[in-house]
């Protein structure tokens, strides 16, 4: 599986498998689940009556979102499904499950694309503007705790910075190997967004930002977003695609070493075998006595089938 | 750059036959013990010149010969920062399992990667020509398996990179 998910399978699993318990007899549920980037769900059903199911979620950023017009997103998605929010979290979500809509599957997919949907706030409010060629503010998300991503908005492209920081030394120079090629494959595709990576130090177009991490840990990765990437056409899958970029990132990087340290594994293994060789086994120690009885030492290390007593 | 790998192989392996030539001797400084002298280093007399083959200014070999033991420290090509982190976590590998390998030595000598300690007990166990094999084969194989990790990470990327990106086009 080379690209990440985008919708929450667990989410969209519970709801499908809901739906389709068709004896009206519905079990209660009570799910707390965690997404990437700290987001939290709350699955549970109604304590009165059990047809109805609830889908909380909790965004550490969702404040920041709603100066986007996160909000805004919520209704046009779902409009007559979103009820008052339940205490902690910041969205949620009723849906009767006696009354299964016409496409099941989309509708579990949109629901378990909650994230992504209130993660595309920015995103649309940065795309409007630039369609409607207004000059726009450089966004500011923080959507984890020590990274956040940057949208700035140009006459005709768009430029997504991800400040990403690497726990371990080891994975910036992997990171660095990656994002690389990135870079170079814009080569083989023309259309493709352009990529550009610098380490410890913020890019140029992050000049004047407060609070901008530097050092050892730090990278940042720019994506500049052309005209055929924001156009209506393609721009949702742009914003899909765009938001599970460090996840993306982090899960290969894990991949690689987990796939290194298995092959490291075999070659030890390999090593000991062909050192295994050099040792020799002890020459047998079958003895005769005097009165020509044949017998083996007790520390003879390989005791043949057929050994003879003659006495 | 290739051409230099068979001299350098051929010179390491006469060498370390040579000095593999071990007996068993008790240490001259303490009663009833009886150590590696290599390890030890009390007494001048026991102790053979170290003799240093490098192929070039990133790959050497350090052979420390003594009466009874024999210290062979490899430093093994490290071309960029992908290789030594590589390198590292594969002596790391190897030397966490040192007791199954017995001939490993737990912690390299300064300036080298790894370090094998041959004791005059180990050339009893184990044929003295399989044993040099086995050092010979284990730094060709080394080589070998740090560039193809190098290359397997970097078809690695090119495929995510590639994948990503499709999707915008």
């Amino acid at each position: 599986m080379l690209l990440l998910e985008y919708h929450n399978k667990i989410i969209k699993d519970t709801i499908l498998e809901k739906f389709d318990q068709a004896d009206g007899k519905f079990d209660s549920v009570e799910i707390l689940l965690a997404d990437f980037d700290g987001v939290t769900f709350h699955v549970f059903t109604d304590q009165n009556s059990k047809n109805i199911l609830f889908v909380s979620m909790s965004m550490k950023c969702y404040s920041e979102l709603r100066k986007y017009g996160a909000d805004k997103v919520m209704q046009d998605k779902y409009g007559k499904y979103l009820t008052s929010t339940e205490a902690n979290y910041d969205v949620t979500v009723q849906i009767d499950l006696a009354q299964p809509p016409q496409d099941r599957e989309k509708f579990a997919t949109d629901i378990a694309l909650m994230k992504r949907h209130a993660l595309a706030a920015p995103f649309y409010s940065v795309f409007a503007d630039i369609e409607a060629k207004k000059p726009g503010q450089l966004i500011e998300i923080r959507y984890r705790d020590e990274e956040a991503f940057y949208l700035k908005p140009e006459t005709d492209r768009c430029i997504v910075i991800f400040s990403i920081q690497f726990k371990d030394l080891d994975d910036v120079v992997f990171a660095k190997v990656f994002l690389q090629e990135y870079q170079d494959a814009r080569r083989t595709m023309s259309n493709a967004p352009s990529v550009t990576y610098s380490q410890k130090e913020p890019p140029m177009e992050l000049r004047g930002v407060k609070n901008l991490r530097v050092g050892e840990h730090q990278g940042y990765v720019s994506f500049v977003l052309f005209q055929p990437h924001i156009a209506a056409a393609k721009r949702e899958r742009t914003i899909d695609n765009i938001q599970t970029f460090r996840n993306y990132l982090h899960y290969h990087l894990k991949c690689s070493k987990a796939y290194l340290h298995t092959r490291m594994r075999n070659r030890v293994r390999t090593f000991l075998q062909v050192l295994n060789r050099a040792k020799s086994a002890p020459e047998s120690t079958e003895k005769k006595t005097a009165s020509g009885r044949t017998f083996r030492r007790a520390d003879d290390p390989a005791p043949s089938i057929n050994s003879e007593y003659n006495i | 750059m290739a051409q230099t790998l068979r001299p350098y192989l051929l010179a390491t392996r006469r060498t370390v036959t040579a000095a593999l030539c071990l007996q068993n001797f008790g240490s001259q400084v303490v009663e009833r013990h009886n150590k590696p002298e290599v390890e030890a280093r009390h007494n001048k007399e026991l102790l053979l010149q170290p003799v240093i083959i490098s192929r070039n200014t990133t790959e050497r070999v350090l052979i420390e010969g003594s009466v009874n033991s024999l210290r062979i420290s490899i430093k093994i090509k490290q071309a960029d920062e992908l290789e030594q982190i590589l390198c590292r976590r594969f002596m790391r590998f190897l030397t966490q399992r040192a007791e199954n390998f017995v001939i490993l030595r737990r912690k390299p000598i300064q300036g080298y990667d790894i370090s094998f300690l041959i004791t005059n007990a180990n050339v009893e166990q184990m044929f003295k020509h399989k044993l040099v094999d086995f050092i010979l084969d284990f730094m060709e194989e080394v080589d070998k398996e740090i560039n193809e990790m190098k290359l397997s990470v970097n078809a690695r990327a090119r495929i995510t990179a590639v994948e990503f990106l499709k999707v915008f086009v």
